[in-house]
């Protein structure tokens, strides 16, 4: 069996106006992971906005056998009233590191997923399942086949008569300087983006389509040299903090339509043994 | 592997030795000079360092950045022998074995003639006074990739909350083409009612999947929100969620992806106190939209709420808020 001594970072979004993130941390989930049944993890949850890391959390996880030092842990940002939601700068997002921090390992380094849950007094509930800082095997895989990095949303939409509104919430965890290309299918322009390490930025759909905003549907690619954490916010037009959704992208796959027979044959087999 | 790295140098105006090697050559990093071999031996040699810890020790991806996702898939790829290998003392047998088996399949799969993979997704349908939902599938092109992807032939087959076929639209969509097609009308009972969508595509030559993964819209007179499709249904499903603010309603939309009825139990919980429970039954195919009697007041993290659904059926489960008056509507898998 494979041995990792950390699961692959998750990052997410931090607040918009009037907000509250929460995650749980998936404990029973991390039990599944460990090669063995006594060992000792540590969590890592860090805040940024700006290049800063404005807020640490850690935690020390005993488990040995089915019981866990701590049942559970729930980690909550609310809204500091800090970022320019409107203007779409000076956004918070968060990293969750964990390792292990005793003998033993993880079975495989793909991250134990959990939604993160954003609610607020006055605000419409959704969820996010977010992102894996690196090593995605969709992107491995696009990059690899078609020699680029293509995140994007078949359905983006804009439409001024339903008060509805899309942005591009773009994350930049790394330590270098991230420049993309936006490209809203069938429409002349590219817009170039420039995001700074450690930081985030919002931009508008209906801000790309010109000053006066109109209806408009269809599919947005965002593609650059070095890739970064991209996820679709959908919210009212006149005030961009009336928050209906957040989804992660779709990235163009670079998988095959199609395969050769036996493989089909080999995978036909392989489900029959397991039903039996 | 690509040659990525070297055209984004290349544009960048790159290092002054650039040109001076092949196009092929094993640099990864063109600006450190730092091959293939020579940043998988730094994997081998460090297994327990992350990913962007090992860059900056042997300085990969540290000035143009272009070679990163190279660096990334070298590293997965390394990673996952380099931990496997850990064990293979143990197995060192059972690892030869499967080299052989290995390449005797991927023999048999060199000389296999190829078949197209079919794709399906199942999304929910939602339907009301205001509210419709849009069923879609983009045949996009990117300018920075090109036309990747084949023509692709797609049904849409549209069923009642009953589990009844009404409708059917097929299309082949060629490069640059999608298909949307929107849902309005009562498809089930009275007030807010549900179905669902099953969408099946076939490549029709070889080529790239792209952006062909269909979604879905779910549209009100006063917001937008989609969620992509998904192939296959679970027996379990359970989210964490928050007690909903005034005027906010929270559902499970749940489809029976299955040719059989479908037996289905919906729990509330906050903490160890049960708040809701309901039993019910879905016809095959049918679909369901079952309202979550939840508390109201404060959140309380002490005390997680979590709704969850079990079935003897593979189902496609979704948690479904609907907030305001008219309604912003949003749909999450769970």
């Amino acid at each position: 069996m494979p041995s990792f001594s950390y699961l692959l970072p998750a990052v997410g979004l931090g607040p918009p106006p009037g907000y509250r993130v929460s995650y749980a941390l998936p404990i029973a989930s991390i039990r599944d992971r460990l090669t063995i049944p006594s060992a000792q993890v540590r969590a890592i949850h860090r805040l940024w906005r700006d290049g800063t890391e404005i807020a640490t959390r850690t935690a020390e996880i005993q488990f040995d056998g089915p019981r866990s030092s701590i049942q559970e842990w729930v980690i909550t940002i609310d809204d500091d009233g800090k970022a320019d939601w409107d203007g779409g700068t000076g956004l918070s997002y968060w990293e969750l590191e964990l390792a292990v921090a005793s003998p033993g390992g993880f079975s495989t380094n793909q991250p134990a997923a959990n939604y993160t849950l954003f609610s607020g007094p006055r605000r419409k509930t959704f969820f996010n399942d977010n992102a894996i800082k690196f090593g995605d095997p969709v992107t491995i895989h696009q990059v690899r086949e078609l020699g680029a990095w293509c995140a994007g949303y078949p359905c983006c939409g804009v439409d001024p008569d339903a008060n509805a509104d899309e942005s591009i919430v773009l994350i930049n965890p790394y330590h270098r300087p991230g420049l993309v290309n936006i490209e809203l299918v069938g429409l002349p322009n590219i817009e170039k983006i420039r995001v700074e390490p450690m930081s985030a930025r919002r931009v508008s759909i209906a801000r790309l389509l010109g000053p006066t905003p109109y209806a408009w549907r269809g599919q947005v690619f965002v593609t650059g040299r070095s890739r970064l954490i991209v996820f679709f916010a959908k919210h009212a037009l006149d005030d961009p903090s009336e928050m209906t959704t957040l989804e992660h992208p779709d990235l163009y796959r670079g998988e095959p339509t199609h395969e050769a027979l036996t493989q089909r044959w080999r995978r036909w087999a392989g489900r029959q043994i397991m039903r039996s | 592997m690509t040659d990525l790295s070297l055209k984004v140098a290349l544009e960048n105006g790159g290092p002054d030795y650039l040109g001076v090697d092949p196009p092929n050559s094993q640099f990864l990093c063109w600006c450190t000079k730092t091959t293939r071999d020579d940043f998988q031996n730094a994997i081998w040699g460090a297994p327990d360092t992350q990913f962007y810890e090992l860059c900056a020790d042997v300085g990969v991806g540290t000035k143009c950045t272009s070679c990163l996702l190279d660096a990334e898939a070298i590293y997965d790829e390394t990673s996952r022998h380099s931990a496997a290998r850990g064990n293979k003392s143990s197995k060192s047998n059972r690892a030869e074995k499967r080299g052989v088996k290995r390449i005797v399949y991927d023999w048999l799969d060199r000389i296999s003639p190829r078949v197209a993979v079919p794709l399906r997704g199942i999304v929910p349908i939602l339907t009301g006074d205001g509210v419709s939902t849009i069923a879609s599938v983009a045949n996009s092109v990117s300018r920075s990739i090109g036309p990747r992807s084949p023509h692709f032939a797609v049904r849409f087959n549209i069923y009642d909350a009953g589990g009844r076929r009404i409708d059917s639209i097929a299309k082949t969509l060629a490069p640059g083409e999608r298909l949307d097609h929107e849902i309005t009308g009562p498809i089930g009972s009275a007030g807010l009612s549900t179905g669902s969508c099953r969408m099946s595509m076939i490549a029709l030559s070889e080529g790239f999947r792209g952006s062909i993964r269909p979604h879905f819209t779910i549209k009100t007179t006063c917001s937008l929100s989609t969620v992509h499709s998904q192939g296959n249904g679970r027996r379990t499903s359970f989210v964490r969620t928050a007690v909903p603010p005034r005027g906010e309603t929270q559902y499970l939309s749940v489809v029976n992806c299955e040719q059989e009825p479908a037996s289905i139990q919906i729990q509330a919980v906050r903490g160890d106190e049960e708040i809701m429970r309901r039993q019910l039954s879905l016809a095959p195919y049918g679909a369901a939209l079952v309202e979550l009697e939840l508390p109201k007041g404060a959140d309380d993290t002490a005390r997680p709420l979590i709704a969850s659904l079990k079935s003897d059926r593979m189902v496609r489960t979704h948690a479904m808020v609907a907030a305001g008056d008219p309604a912003r509507i949003s749909l999450h898998h769970i």
